[in-house]
C-alpha cells in the first residue's frame, strides 16, 4: 500500500510535464497569438491623434521584433524547457497582458478562489450527505419527492444566467446586494466583524449561483449508494441481528456509500483553483477562473501556463488523496 | 483575510514543493538545457542593445551626434527673421467658461488597464484616452469646430514655411509638466529620440517619427522647427498628433522601458493625472485634476476639464453598466449609440428615470469620418473574383434594412467608403439599394441560373452561390443574421462565422476570408486614404514587376503583373483590390499637396471602387448618443463638431448642488421636466 | 408487428410504469420528443396544404416553392402567410392551411418594422412572443429543443461507449493499462476547455464552419474522462468483491466476468449517471451557445435565447421561455432517470421501518 502511494506520488511529475507540454504546444498552434493581438490593438486603437499608426502595414522586421518580445522566436522544445526550468525556481514568468509576474497574479487571486471554493465545497458536501441519507431512508415519501423536485430544479438552472438576472433584480434594482466584486471598496477600513459581513454580503449571490447546480448530483449519488447498501445482505443481517437502525445506517451502510463521493472529492478540489469562470465573470470576482479564461482569450500564454501549473498540481494531488480516501474507507480495496 | 492568506501560502508551498521534487526526476539533458536556455532568455529579454546601452544621457548625446542630419542644433541667432509668426485664427471657444469646477464623475471601464504607459504593448486599452488622447496637450490643437485650423497648445505661436516644408514653433513659457517643470525644447528632442528608439517595442511610432519628419531643428529653450518629409494639405494640423514626454522624469529610460514604466505615471502637460494611490488594481482607477494646471485659463481650454476627479470602476458588461448607471453609480452612459435597444427598450423615454427628469438623454450629430462598416469581399477568392457576382452581392445585401429597422431609422447606409469627411468625397454617388431581382440578373450573368431545392442558386458546374461572412465582433451577429435571411431572397446564401477576436483578425490579415463584415475606425483627418486598403501592392507581393524582373511596390516603378498569385499578408487590403489605374491615382493622390487636386482624384477613385464593387457599403451612425444624470451639465450645443464621444473634449461639468437636489428629490418622489435633447447643429444635410 | 419481450425486461418495464413520477415524466417527454420530430408540421412558415388554381401543394417538406408558382412576383421561397391573406380575398383561386404556429425559427416575422422584442400575442399566434430580431420565440424553443436532443443523444452514446469500455478495462485489468489510462485522463482533463474550443472553432472555419458534429466532438472530447474515471473506480470496487473471485475460481474468462458479472453490477452507477449525462449535454450545449461558441447564428438554440433574454430583461418572455424550457426538460429527464434506476436495479430497495 505504502509503495503504491509512493509510486502514485512519483507519477505526479511525469503527468505534470505531460499536461504542461501538451498545453504549451497547443499555445503555439492556436491561430492568432499574443503577437497578432498586440499588432491588432496597436493598429485598431482609436486614437484621436497620431492616426497615422492606425492603418499602416506590418513589416517582417517588426514582426520579428515583437516575436522576440513575446518569446515566440524559439522552437517549442527549447522554449518549453526554458519555461520548465523557471517553474522549478518558482518563476512563472511575466504576464504579457498584465505585465506583472504571473506568480503575483496568482497569489492575488488564489485567496478569492479558495474562499469561494471552500465555502461551496463545504456547503455542497454539508448539505448533500445528510440530505442524501435522509432521502434514502425516506425513499418515496413526500419529503423525498419534494426535495428531489427542489434539487433538480436547482440543477436545471444555469447558474450564469441566473446570476445575470439576480444582479439586475436583486442587486441593481432592489439594491439588496452589491452588484459585483469580492469585497467592498472600503473593505480595509472595516472592523473584523464588518469585514465578515461585507464579505458575506458580497458572497451571497455568487454562492447561490455557484452551489445551486451542484446539490443534485452529489445528493442523488449519496442517496443511491446508500440505498444499494441498505439493500445489501450485510445490512439486512445486521438489522436482523438486532443492530439498531441508526447504527446500521451510520456504521455499516454509510461507510460503503461514501466511496464514490470520495472519488468525487478529488475532482471537487479543482473548484478551489478553477472556480467558475462564468460566475466570476458575471460578478466581477477576480478569481482564478476569470484569470484563466481571460488569459486564454487574451492569448496571455505565461498566465495560461501559470494557472495550469497551479490547477494541475492541485488536481494531481487531489487524485492521490481521493485514492487514499477510498483505501481508508474501504479496506477491501487493494491498490497494487 | 489573514487566515486565507496563510492557507494560500500553505497550498502554494505544497504545490511548489511538489513541483520541486518532480523536477529532480527531470532527465539531466533537459535540466542542462534549461540553464543555458535561461541565459539566452535574459539576453533576448534585454534586447541585444542592453549590454551596449550606455544610459540615457550618453546615448542621447551619441544619437544627436550620429544623426546630426535629423537633430539639428542651432542658436537663437539662427532663427530666421522674416518668419510670419501666428497664433492661429481667432475662433470661438467651444466650452462654457462659466462651467463649475469640482465634484467627482463616475465612469466605468470594461477591463482594468494593463499598464499606465501611454506607449508600447498593451497601452491602447480604454484608459489610454484618459491618460493621453483626450488629456495631454498637443503642440497645437485642431479646433474641433474648424477642421484643419490650428489654435495654440503647448506652442503659443508658430510660423509655417511651406516651401521648406517646415513649421517653426515657440513653446509657451508658461507650459508646465504636472510636477512643475517647464516644457522646453529639451523635451522635444528627447521625445523624438524616445519615439525613434524602439524602446517601446512598437515600430509604428518609430516609423511615424522617422519617416514623416525630415528633421527637427532646435534654436533655444523654447524655439524649434519641424521639417516634414512631404508637403501635404494637412500641413497646419499635422503636428497636432505629436506627443511629448518629460525628459526630466525619464532619466532611467533604456531598453527595459516597457517593463520599468509599466505602472509609472509620468508627469503630464494635461489637466489630469493619476496618483499612485488611486490605482486600485483590478478595482478602479481615478484621475485627479492637476493642481493649478498651467492652461486652465487659456482660451480654448478654460471651461474644460472641470470635475476634480474621474473615477473609473471596472464593469465588464455593458448591460450591467447600464443597470449601475440607472442605479446612480455611474454619471454618464455612452453605450447608447451602438446598441439601439438601450436607447429604445432598456431606458426608453417613458422610463420613470427619464420621464421624471432625473436622467437626460441626448443625441448629438457629429461630423467625422465614419467607421467604414461594410462587407469586404475578398476578390482573390474563387467566384468572388467575378465582378458580376460582386455586383450581385451588392444588390443582395440589405443594409438598408439594417439601418432603417435594426437601428430604427437612425442610422443610414453609407454611400462611399469615405463618408463623413468635412467635404463629400463623391458628391453624387449612392449605394446600390437592396434589390433581389437585380441581384439575380447579375448572378445569372455570372452563370448562376438554376435555383436549388434550398433556394440557393447554382451554376452549370453545380457550384452553389454560398459564401461565408466572417467577423470578430460578436455584437454584430444580429446584423449578420439580418443580411443572411435577406440574401436568400436573391438566391445567395451567407454562412455566418463569428470568430474570437485574435483568430478573426489573423484570418483577415492572412486574407483567408471570403467576405468580412467589419470596420476600421478612423481619426478625424482632413482627407481619406486609399493606399492602405486599396493599393495593389497591399494585395499581392507580385503586383508590380520592375524593369529588372524583381517585384516592386509601386505602379510608377514597374509594370502590372496580369496574373498575380502571391497574396500579401499583414496589410489592410482585405478586398485584395488590385487595379493598376487605381494604383496610379493613389500614388498621385498621396503625393499631392493641393486639397483641390486630391478632391478631384478622390472622385475618380471612388468611381473605380464603385465599379469594382468589392466593398458593400454598410451602415453609418451620424451621431453619438448618451444618457446622463441631470447634474451633468454641458455647454450650449453640448459638444464640438468633431466629437466622437460625449466626454472626448471634456466640456461637461458637474453641478454638485443639483446632484444633491436630484438625489433627495428622487427619494421624495419629486420630479423634474424630462430632458431628451437632440443637438443637430452639425448634422449633415 | 408484435415482438415478445424477454420476461425480465417486461418485469422491469412494469415496475417502471408503477413509479408514477417517472412514468408521467417519461410520457410527457416522449410526447415532446415526438412533437419535436414532426415540428415542421406544427411550427413552420411553410403551409401544410395549398390549394391553388385547381392544384394541390404540400410544401412542408422538400424543396422550396418559389413565389412565382402562386402568381407572386418573386423567385424566392413563397411567404405562405402572405399568400393566405391574399387568397382569402380571392377565395375562388384557392386556399392555404397553415400550421398552428405559422412561423419558422429564423424568419423575421415583422418585415418592414423595427427589430425589437414583442410580447406574446395569441391573436398573432406568437404564443411566446418574439425576440429581438422579430423571430418567433416558440419556434426557436421548439427547434432548439430538437437540436439539443440530437446533441444529447449522440453525446450519451459516444461518451458511454468510450467511458464504459475504457473505464471497465482500466478498473478490471489494472496494471499498466490502468496507470497509462489514468495518466491520459489526468493529462487530458486539465487541458483548458476554452482553448480547444477556440482552436476547433478556428480550424473548422476552413472546413465548412462550426456545426453540430464539431461541437459534439469538442464536448465529448472533454466529457469521456469523468465517466471513464467513475467506471474505473466502480469496477475496481466490484472486482474486490467475492462474487468476482468466485467466478475467477470456477474459471470464467475475463470477458465473461466483465460482461456477465461486473457490468450488470455497476449498471446502477451507470444508470444514475444517464439522466445527469443528458442534462450535462444539454447544459453544455446551452452554455457554449450562451457564450457564442456554439452553433453559428441563426441556428435556434436555448443558449442563444438565454443570452438574448438576460440582456433583454425588459422583454421577460424571452428569458422566461428559455429558462422554462430548459428547466422543464432537465427536470423531466432527471425524474425519468430516477425511476429507471429504481426499476432496473436488480437489488430491490429495502425500507426499514
Amino acid at each position: 500500500m505504502r509503495d503504491y502511494f509512493l509510486r502514485r506520488l512519483l507519477l505526479i511529475p511525469p503527468t505534470f510535464i505531460g499536461v504542461t507540454l501538451l498545453v504549451f504546444a497547443i499555445t503555439r498552434f492556436v491561430p492568432g497569438g499574443p503577437l497578432e493581438r498586440a499588432i491588432m490593438e496597436a493598429r485598431t486603437s482609436e486614437t484621436r491623434r497620431g492616426g497615422d499608426m492606425g492603418r499602416s502595414s506590418t513589416s517582417e522586421e517588426q514582426l520579428a521584433d515583437l516575436k522576440a518580445y513575446y518569446g515566440l522566436d524559439k522552437p517549442i522544445p527549447v522554449a518549453y524547457v526554458q519555461w520548465l526550468g523557471k517553474v522549478v525556481r518558482c518563476d512563472l514568468g511575466t504576464s504579457h497582458r498584465f505585465n506583472e509576474p504571473v506568480r503575483d497574479l496568482i497569489t492575488q487571486r488564489l485567496p478569492v478562489s479558495l474562499v469561494y471554493g471552500g465555502i461551496t465545497l463545504a456547503l455542497t458536501y454539508g448539505v448533500c450527505i445528510p440530505l442524501g441519507i435522509a432521502k434514502a431512508i425516506r425513499h418515496r415519501t413526500g419529503f423525498d419527492n419534494a426535495t428531489s423536485a427542489l434539487i433538480f430544479f436547482g440543477y436545471a438552472v444555469p447558474g450564469y444566467a441566473l446570476g445575470a438576472i439576480l444582479i439586475v433584480f436583486l442587486a441593481a434594482r432592489a439594491e439588496w446586494f452589491p452588484m459585483s466584486g469580492f469585497v467592498g471598496e472600503n473593505f480595509s477600513d472595516l472592523s473584523i466583524w464588518g469585514k465578515v459581513v461585507d464579505l458575506a454580503h458580497h458572497a451571497v449571490l455568487p454562492l447561490v449561483c455557484y452551489a445551486i447546480t451542484s446539490f443534485a448530483f452529489l445528493t442523488m449519488l449519496m442517496k443511491n449508494q446508500l440505498m444499494d447498501n441498505l439493500a445489501a445482505d450485510f445490512v439486512r443481517t445486521a438489522v436482523a441481528k438486532g443492530v439498531s437502525f441508526k447504527t446500521a445506517v451510520l456504521r455499516h451502510a454509510l461507510r460503503n456509500s461514501l466511496i464514490p463521493l470520495a472519488t468525487h472529492l478529488g475532482a471537487s478540489l479543482t473548484v478551489f483553483v478553477g472556480g467558475s469562470y462564468l460566475i466570476e465573470f458575471i460578478f466581477d470576482i477576480n478569481g482564478m477562473g476569470l484569470l484563466g479564461v481571460q488569459s486564454i482569450f487574451d492569448r496571455d500564454y505565461p498566465s495560461v501556463m501559470g494557472v495550469l501549473v497551479v490547477s494541475s498540481l492541485v488536481l494531481l494531488t487531489g487524485n492521490v488523496i481521493s485514492d487514499m480516501l477510498i483505501a481508508l474507507i474501504d479496506p477491501r480495496v487493494r491498490f497494487k | 483575510m489573514k487566515t486565507t492568506k496563510i492557507a494560500l501560502l500553505a497550498a502554494l508551498s505544497t504545490a511548489f514543493a511538489l513541483a520541486g521534487c518532480g523536477k529532480k526526476e527531470t532527465p539531466p539533458p533537459a535540466a542542462g538545457a534549461s540553464t543555458s536556455g535561461t541565459a539566452e532568455a535574459s539576453a533576448t529579454a534585454g534586447d541585444t542593445a542592453k549590454s551596449a546601452y550606455p544610459g540615457l544621457e550618453a546615448d542621447l548625446a551619441a544619437t544627436l551626434k550620429h544623426e546630426s542630419n535629423f537633430y539639428v542644433i542651432k542658436t537663437a541667432a539662427d532663427i530666421p527673421t522674416n518668419l510670419a509668426w501666428t497664433s492661429g485664427p481667432d475662433l470661438p471657444e467651444f466650452a462654457d467658461p462659466n462651467a463649475k469646477k469640482g465634484g467627482t464623475l463616475n465612469f466605468y471601464l470594461q477591463d482594468f488597464p494593463r499598464t499606465m504607459r501611454t506607449i508600447g504593448p498593451d497601452s491602447s486599452g480604454g484608459m489610454r484616452q484618459y491618460l493621453l488622447d483626450y488629456i495631454v496637450m498637443g503642440l497645437v490643437l485642431e479646433h474641433p469646430n474648424y477642421p484643419g485650423q490650428a489654435v495654440p497648445g503647448l506652442a503659443k505661436e508658430w510660423a509655417p514655411v511651406r516651401e521648406e516644408r517646415t513649421m517653426y514653433f515657440r513653446l509657451d513659457e508658461r507650459a508646465r509638466w504636472s510636477d512643475g517643470a517647464p516644457v522646453t525644447t529639451d523635451d522635444v528632442i528627447f521625445s523624438f529620440y524616445f519615439h525613434r528608439s524602439g524602446f517601446h517595442k512598437l515600430n509604428w511610432y518609430t516609423d511615424f517619427y522617422s519617416k514623416t519628419w525630415e528633421k527637427v531643428t532646435v534654436f533655444d529653450k523654447y524655439t524649434f522647427a519641424l521639417t516634414l518629409a512631404e508637403l501635404r494639405p494637412d500641413f497646419d494640423t499635422r503636428v497636432a498628433g505629436m506627443t511629448f514626454y518629460p525628459k526630466h522624469a525619464m532619466a532611467d529610460l533604456g531598453p527595459d522601458f516597457v517593463e520599468k514604466y509599466q505602472w509609472r505615471v509620468l508627469p503630464t502637460t494635461g489637466a489630469y493625472t493619476v496618483r499612485e494611490e488611486d490605482i486600485d488594481k483590478g478595482q478602479s482607477v481615478t484621475l485627479t485634476r492637476v493642481k493649478d494646471w498651467w492652461a486652465r485659463d487659456l482660451k480654448y481650454y478654460r471651461g474644460r476639464y472641470n470635475p476634480d476627479r474621474y473615477r473609473f470602476r471596472i464593469i465588464r458588461d455593458h448591460d450591467k453598466a447600464l443597470e449601475a448607471f440607472m442605479r446612480g453609480d455611474i454619471d454618464i452612459f455612452q453605450q447608447m449609440t451602438a446598441v439601439p435597444k438601450y436607447w429604445y427598450d432598456t431606458l426608453p423615454n417613458n422610463h420613470p428615470l427619464v420621464a421624471d427628469g432625473y436622467v437626460h438623454k441626448a443625441t448629438f450629430y457629429n461630423r467625422i469620418p465614419r467607421p467604414d462598416w461594410g462587407l469586404y469581399i475578398n476578390t482573390a477568392k474563387h467566384l468572388l473574383d467575378n465582378k458580376d457576382v460582386r455586383w450581385g452581392i451588392q444588390y443582395a445585401s440589405n443594409f438598408d434594412m439594417v439601418a432603417s429597422q435594426f437601428y430604427r431609422g437612425d442610422a443610414m447606409q453609407m454611400n462611399t467608403r469615405n463618408d463623413g469627411y468635412s467635404w463629400r468625397v463623391h458628391p453624387t454617388m449612392m449605394a446600390r439599394k437592396f434589390d433581389p431581382v437585380k441581384a439575380r440578373e447579375y448572378f445569372a450573368k455570372a452563370g448562376f441560373t438554376k435555383q436549388g431545392p434550398d433556394g440557393v442558386l447554382t451554376n452549370d458546374q453545380g457550384e452553389r452561390l454560398s459564401f461565408t461572412i466572417t467577423t470578430y465582433r460578436p455584437d454584430i451577429r444580429d446584423i449578420m443574421t439580418i443580411l443572411k435571411t435577406e440574401a436568400i431572397k436573391a438566391g445567395l446564401e451567407f454562412n455566418i462565422e463569428v470568430l474570437d477576436q485574435s483568430t478573426g483578425w489573423k484570418k483577415f490579415q492572412q486574407k483567408q476570408h471570403e467576405i468580412g463584415l467589419l470596420a476600421f475606425s478612423r481619426s478625424p483627418e482632413l482627407f481619406p486614404r486609399y493606399w492602405e486598403d486599396g493599393h495593389g501592392s497591399n494585395a499581392y507581393e507580385d503586383a508590380y514587376i520592375g524593369p529588372d524582373g524583381k517585384f516592386v511596390e509601386k505602379f510608377s516603378d514597374g509594370t502590372p503583373n496580369p496574373k498575380p498569385t502571391r497574396v500579401r499578408p499583414n496589410t489592410n487590403n482585405y478586398t485584395s483590390t488590385f487595379i493598376p489605374e487605381f494604383d496610379r491615382l493613389i500614388e498621385h493622390y498621396d503625393r499631392s499637396a493641393s486639397l483641390d487636386e486630391m478632391k478631384a482624384l478622390a472622385v475618380k477613385m471612388e468611381e473605380i471602387l464603385y465599379e469594382e464593387a468589392a466593398w458593400v457599403p454598410g451602415w453609418a451612425q451620424p451621431y453619438f448618443r448618451c444618457a446622463y444624470w441631470r447634474w451633468v451639465r454641458w455647454p450650449e450645443g453640448m459638444n464640438p463638431m468633431l466629437a466622437r464621444y460625449a466626454d472626448e473634449f471634456f466640456v461637461h461639468w458637474i453641478d454638485e448642488d443639483m446632484e444633491k437636489e436630484t438625489r433627495s428629490a428622487k427619494n421624495k418622489g419629486q420630479t423634474f421636466p424630462p430632458g431628451i435633447h437632440v443637438f443637430d447643429q452639425y448634422k449633415e444635410p | 408487428m408484435k415482438f415478445s419481450l424477454n420476461p425480465i425486461t417486461a418485469k422491469k418495464l412494469r415496475r417502471f410504469r408503477q413509479i408514477r413520477r417517472g412514468f408521467v415524466s417519461f410520457t410527457i417527454l416522449a410526447v415532446l420528443i415526438g412533437l419535436s420530430l414532426i415540428a415542421e408540421v406544427l411550427v413552420n412558415s411553410r403551409a401544410l396544404i395549398v390549394r391553388f388554381e385547381g392544384k394541390w401543394y404540400f410544401p412542408t417538406y422538400g424543396a422550396i416553392i418559389p413565389g412565382r408558382t402562386f402568381g407572386l412576383d418573386y423567385d424566392y421561397a413563397t411567404n405562405f402567410r402572405e399568400l393566405q391573406a391574399r387568397l382569402e380575398k380571392e377565395p375562388e383561386r384557392g386556399w392555404v392551411l397553415m400550421p398552428p404556429v405559422p412561423y419558422d425559427p429564423i424568419e423575421n416575422c415583422y418585415p418592414g418594422e423595427f427589430f425589437r422584442p414583442r410580447a406574446p400575442s395569441f391573436a398573432e399566434r406568437h404564443f411566446l412572443g418574439t425576440d429581438q430580431l422579430n423571430r418567433d420565440v416558440l419556434a426557436r424553443v421548439v427547434y432548439g429543443f430538437r437540436n439539443a436532443l440530437i446533441f444529447a443523444g449522440c453525446y450519451i452514446v459516444l461518451t458511454y461507449l468510450i467511458g464504459v469500455s475504457l473505464g471497465c478495462s482500466m478498473g478490471y485489468f489494472g496494471g499498466r493499462l490502468d496507470l497509462f489510462g489514468q495518466r491520459l485522463i489526468e493529462i487530458w482533463s486539465q487541458v483548458p476547455f476554452f482553448f480547444v474550443v477556440i482552436i476547433v472553432a478556428s480550424i473548422v472555419s476552413g472546413l465548412g464552419g462550426m456545426n453540430l458534429g464539431w461541437l459534439l466532438g469538442v464536448v465529448v472530447l472533454f466529457s469521456w474522462t469523468s465517466i471513464t474515471w467513475y467506471m474505473r473506480s466502480v469496477t475496481y470496487k466490484e472486482k474486490a468483491r467475492d462474487y468476482v473471485h468466485a467466478a475467477e475460481v470456477i474459471g470464467a474468462g475475463n470477458t465473461r466476468i466483465i460482461f456477465s458479472h461486473v457490468l450488470p453490477n455497476v449498471i446502477s452507477t451507470l444508470v444514475t449517471f444517464a439522466p445527469f449525462s443528458v442534462a450535462a449535454a444539454i447544459s453544455a450545449l446551452t452554455a457554449l451557445d450562451f457564450l457564442g461558441y456554439g452553433l453559428p447564428p441563426p441556428t435556434p438554440s436555448w443558449g442563444e435565447l438565454l443570452r438574448q433574454g438576460t440582456s433583454n430583461l425588459s422583454a421577460p418572455w424571452i428569458v422566461a421561455s428559455a429558462f422554462g424550457a430548459l428547466m422543464l426538460v432537465l427536470v423531466l429527464v432527471t425524474f425519468i432517470g430516477e425511476a429507471v434506476r429504481e426499476a432496473f436495479d436488480p437489488k430491490k430497495f429495502t425500507i426499514y421501518r
